[in-house]
């Protein structure tokens, strides 16, 4: 067991799941706690720890988180059957995956649940910015709706071999990277990325390959 | 999250302020040899002898100032990351000014070269004090070439100048706790 590194108690209010593997779990806000859109906390349950980055706009007055449940995931697989009323530890609030404003495009890249830090941004207003979210499956395609409400253009790129469901034509086949390679027009961006490392390494190396002088901001969840 | 994503195998990094830069970029030497500093103040505190808890927290204080300043080195100037950098406290400087008076006034009054040395604590903070020579060195190169006029970087050369006095004084401090007299440079 690892040891607590708990700044405060949150209860759990509800679950709701979103496709099979994947929930959105709300929980009290404690007094005094303070973030920034794009932030993660540790949460706590039993001695068993994970980062969850908050999917609630730093106004929000509960929290909420967008939770995988992870093969072999000790606290994901506890989470997945908590029942509201129970409580977790939770940290302060850390991490650097925070909007800086610029006059340059701007383009978030994120990869399964790495959407987070980018539905907290576009929940708390920010707008103007380009989204690309790539999947296995379209109903990983979380919160579609606003995310194109809020972005410029929203890009749902579908990496898996699954038949799709609506066969929307704005849906792109392949993965983030190929996107940008074959869409993106030379210049100079802000790009934040978030999801897997492999995307972040192949972005990464993309962006500075063929548009050198852009900025890359990223943060690896797996 | 995860520590590593190979986005650096190329041999380019980020900023904090979001820019690509080779590693060998001037702003990336600079507080990676802060990096360095910080890791050599690591090894003196865990050779620090327990009789000298003061002299501990001195070192987590510096410790926890080299962050702060590494965090400005990593940032371009103009870039609006800047705003979510916090400025080293003010005092950093005459408070290290304090604790070289405080551990200078046991020691014999200094009149010729003395040889790096003596006991391994003091030998160390000797190393340590070179590195925050060669940090002074980078961060004066950094702000002729790019961040003239910035005034945090400028408070952050003050800083290491004085630290540098501070580590020279901790290793004829320790010598002296220790039973080591200064050994001088015969010509």
């Amino acid at each position: 067991m690892k040891p607590a590194v708990s700044s405060y108690s949150v209860s759990v209010l509800s679950r709701i799941w979103l496709n099979e593997e994947t929930f959105e779990l709300t929980c009290s806000r404690p007094r005094g706690f303070l973030f920034l859109a794009g932030q993660y906390v540790t949460l706590e349950l039993e001695g068993e720890e994970r980062e969850y980055t908050l999917l609630s706009p730093p106004e929000s007055p509960e929290l909420r988180f967008l939770i995988k449940q992870v093969v072999g995931g000790k606290l994901s697989g506890a989470l997945g059957h908590i029942v509201p009323g129970s409580v977790l530890g939770m940290s302060k609030a850390r991490g650097y995956l925070t909007f800086r404003p610029t006059d340059r495009p701007v383009y978030f890249v994120a990869t399964g649940v790495g959407i987070v830090p980018f539905v907290a941004m576009a929940a708390g207003g920010l707008r103007g910015f380009t989204l690309i979210h790539g999947s296995r499956s379209e109903s990983g395609f979380f919160y579609r709706q606003e995310l194109a409400a809020a972005s410029l253009e929203y890009i749902p790129c579908l990496s898996g071999t699954s038949k799709l469901a609506t066969g929307p034509p704005s849906l792109y086949r392949g993965y983030v990277t190929e996107y940008i390679r074959t869409h993106l027009l030379p210049g100079t961006y802000d790009f934040y990325l978030c999801g897997s490392r492999l995307m972040i390494r192949d972005m990464t190396h993309l962006l500075d390959q063929y548009h050198p002088g852009t900025r890359i901001f990223s943060e690896a969840y797996s | 999250m995860k520590v590593y994503t190979g986005g650096g195998d190329k041999g380019k990094t980020s900023l904090f302020s979001g820019e690509r830069v080779p590693k060998h970029h001037i702003r990336i030497e600079a507080y990676g040899d802060l990096d360095e500093l910080n890791s050599v103040l690591g090894a003196v505190a865990a050779y620090l002898p327990a009789t000298e808890p003061t002299l501990l927290e001195d070192f987590e204080g510096i410790q926890s100032n080299l962050f702060v300043a590494g965090a400005w080195l990593a940032t371009t100037p103009d870039s609006s990351a800047i705003g979510y950098l916090t400025p080293l406290p003010a005092t950093v400087s005459t408070d290290l000014e304090r604790r070289i008076d405080a551990l200078s006034e046991v020691l014999p009054e200094l009149k010729e070269f003395i040889l790096p040395g003596g006991q391994p604590v003091a030998a160390w903070s000797h190393v340590a004090r070179t590195v925050c020579r060669r940090c002074e060195r980078r961060l004066t190169e950094l702000i002729e070439a790019s961040d003239a006029g910035n005034l945090e970087l400028a408070a952050i050369q003050v800083y290491l100048n004085r630290l540098s006095d501070y580590l020279f004084v901790v290793a004829r401090y320790l010598n002296q706790a220790l039973g080591t007299a200064d050994k001088t440079w015969k010509k």
